[in-house]
């Protein structure tokens, strides 16, 4: 595993400025698209006097400004975030498997979050936030010494194998809080699939800040990633400090995981899929996967909830159910391409 | 000749008594019955001790037929004892107030608490293995996800000998029902149920207690609505809303949990911003919350209940006018 991660010399990097505007231009089409279609068909012009003439006495302006626009907004954050936080992973660990949700963090925000919710009845939305982030951040430190505990220490196996079994472990409890909650479980039910309907914008005004500082320390890390991921004797023998990195590291996924969680729950594979997509152009150049897998990211998670919204109307099919049909044999696609 | 030691014919005796006492409970009588997966069932005549695994849609109208069962399936939150969905509120009966033994949750319930309330009749739902009972008691396996849930009052009936009791529930809904008939023009009203679910419109047709009222007082309903199968709910997409508007539109909320008529209109506001001014039953003071708990439930009680306060909201009211 640590060989696939490992990087190759920096390359394509005239290539890697050309892509930049196609991503831009194919998440922007996306996310035009986004607010364009939905349950109810509104002409192109409607959707465009909503954002011209916002008039809130008309129904089909409330839809496209009020109902749309928020949910591809958040489609955007949170494609982004966990697309970049596992190509972070990823990095760090130089473990093409790494992802959010495959190392604990995803299963422990979701944790923490149902413990609130559910047991202890939390109903203030700003703390929600920082519960998921505690969450992320206590199953990332008993992933981490878990591994540091098996003999050979915390490798991308035993971090990978740790991390698995923190996972399932978590889910079982949340499992089991289930059967003994049954009644006010039903309101975690869709969320804890994924899913982007409904979703509260105002907590973008609590995750919003502290993920926004997160993404730009992960762009700023990002070139340190790259020798990072050559392993840690080559990284100090360039002068890196790696213990220190990788915290810091660690800190930005963790704001950007708990952040997405919170908004729309644990949604799996962008973390793990997007990145590799983003290496078979972008090389393994981190200055490059790191704001390639966040404008990726964002423009799947837009595709996908496009899917999910229009499939099967008048239903909606939950975010997270696309999310892992399409990205499941999207991966194993993308491991018989490296294998050959 | 031979004669038998004393403590052999004292045992002799006991065992004879002991047989002859017996004898009532194995020569019980029994009927066959067929039940809704086509099973032939031989069930006691008259069930005394009946063990339901399902709650709001077995053991609720159990009670209101007069039959208190012996043990039921029911629903746990983790801060207080397990309950009866919807009994207490309906009945007056859950497990803190009747002898009522909790014999777990879902669908998997433990056939060993089952078999410790000693049943002579277990009455089951399609997503249970009736084998796993079998041993117990007689199982009879009924479907509780029919369209009409009412059909469940015939078929418990009819397993319990209570056809009596249910024809006194049947003449009091009647008149009832003939009530709001007689002082609503239902057929010129429209009327919507709805929910906000997760980011989603529930609207439910002609479901459970507040559906069979709505459909024998025979309110109209919105186009959207008769897309819905009958006895069942569909989700729509917000961006729907404006199809779901009718005279009177019945928003629910989960009471049992705590939920207030506030809750439901607050679930609604963050599913739909400004959802009030789209639709012309809330511009009309027309949108109005009821408890889950009532209008969910197979329930004659309900039944009556939700009959008054309809009559409470759509009948002639004094046309008062300012000097």
């Amino acid at each position: 595993m640590t060989v696939a991660a490992a990087p190759s010399p920096v390359r394509h990097s005239a290539r890697s400025w050309s892509g930049v505007p196609v991503l831009l231009a194919i998440l922007a089409g996306l996310f035009l698209l986004h607010i364009a279609v939905g349950a109810k068909a509104l002409p192109l012009g409607t959707v465009v006097d909503a954002f011209f003439a916002f008039d809130s006495k008309d129904f089909d302006h409330v839809i496209v400004f009020n109902l749309r626009l928020p949910r591809a907004v958040i489609a955007v954050v949170v494609g982004a975030t966990l697309a970049l936080a596992g190509a972070l992973m990823q990095g760090v660990t130089r473990n093409p498997l790494a992802d959010p949700a495959l190392l604990g963090l995803t299963s422990g925000a979701a944790f923490a979050v149902v413990i609130a919710t559910s047991v202890y009845g939390l109903a203030t939305m700003a703390l929600l936030p920082w519960i998921a982030m505690a969450g992320s951040l206590g199953a990332a430190a008993i992933v981490y010494i878990i591994a540091r505990l098996v003999p050979g220490g915390a490798t991308p196996l035993s971090m990978t194998l740790a991390g698995a079994s923190v996972s399932a472990f978590l889910g079982a409890v949340i499992s089991a809080i289930h059967l003994l909650n049954q009644e006010t479980f039903e309101n975690l039910r869709v969320w804890l699939t994924g899913s982007l309907a409904g979703r509260d914008v105002t907590m973008l005004y609590y995750v919003g800040p502290p993920m926004l500082v997160a993404l730009l320390a992960g762009i700023l890390l990002a070139p340190r990633v790259t020798v990072l991921a050559m392993g840690d004797d080559v990284a100090q023998g360039l002068g890196v400090r790696t213990g220190p990195l990788k915290a810091q590291l660690l800190a930005v996924v963790v704001v950007l995981t708990a952040g997405a969680v919170a908004l729309a729950g644990p949604l799996g594979f962008i973390g793990l899929v997007i990145p590799h997509v983003v290496r078979l152009y972008v090389g393994s150049d981190y200055r490059w996967i790191v704001p390639y897998a966040a404008l990726a990211g964002a423009a799947y998670l837009l595709g996908v909830d496009i899917i999910a919204r229009v499939a099967i109307p008048p239903r909606e099919i939950s975010t997270g159910i696309i999310t892992a049909m399409i990205g499941a044999p999207l991966f194993v696609h993308l491991v018989r391409r490296r294998t050959r | 000749m031979f004669s038998l030691p004393s403590r052999a014919l004292t045992t002799a005796a006991a065992a004879l008594l002991a047989t002859c006492l017996a004898l009532p409970a194995l020569a019980q009588e029994t009927r066959t019955i067929t039940d809704d997966a086509g099973r032939s069932v031989e069930i006691p005549a008259d069930p005394q001790r009946i063990a339901s695994l399902q709650d709001l849609f077995f053991s609720v109208p159990l009670i209101e037929l007069g039959v208190t069962p012996v043990g039921s399936h029911g629903r746990v939150v983790i801060e207080s004892q397990p309950f009866m969905r919807s009994s207490k509120m309906l009945t007056g009966v859950d497990f803190d107030t009747a002898p009522i033994t909790f014999l777990g949750t879902g669908t998997e319930i433990d056939p060993e608490a089952v078999a410790a309330v000693d049943p002579d009749l277990i009455i089951l739902s399609t997503n249970q293995d009736p084998e796993a009972f079998a041993s117990i008691a007689p199982t009879v396996l009924l479907d509780f996800n029919r369209s009409d849930k009412f059909e469940l009052y015939d078929r418990l009936a009819e397993i319990t000998g209570t056809g009596d009791a249910l024809k006194l529930l049947e003449t009091r809904y009647a008149q009832q029902l003939n009530q709001l008939k007689a002082q609503v023009d239902a057929p010129n009203i429209s009327v919507n149920v709805i929910a906000a679910v997760e980011g989603q419109i529930r609207s439910y047709r002609h479901f459970a207690a507040l559906g069979r009222l709505l459909d024998e007082a025979d309110f109209a309903m919105p186009d959207a609505v008769k897309e819905i199968e009958y006895g069942k709910f569909a989700d729509f997409s917000p961006e729907r809303l404006p199809e779901l508007d009718a005279d009177l539109i019945l928003v629910t909320y989960r009471a049992e949990e705590g939920e207030t008529a506030q809750d439901a209109y607050d679930l609604l506001e963050a599913t739909i911003p400004g959802y009030c001014a789209f639709l012309k039953a809330c511009q009309n003071g027309r949108l109005i919350a009821v408890p889950r708990d009532e209008t969910f439930a197979s329930s004659y009680s309900a039944l009556g209940s939700l009959a008054y306060t309809l009559i409470a909201l759509l009948a002639p009211v004094p046309d008062v006018r300012p000097d």
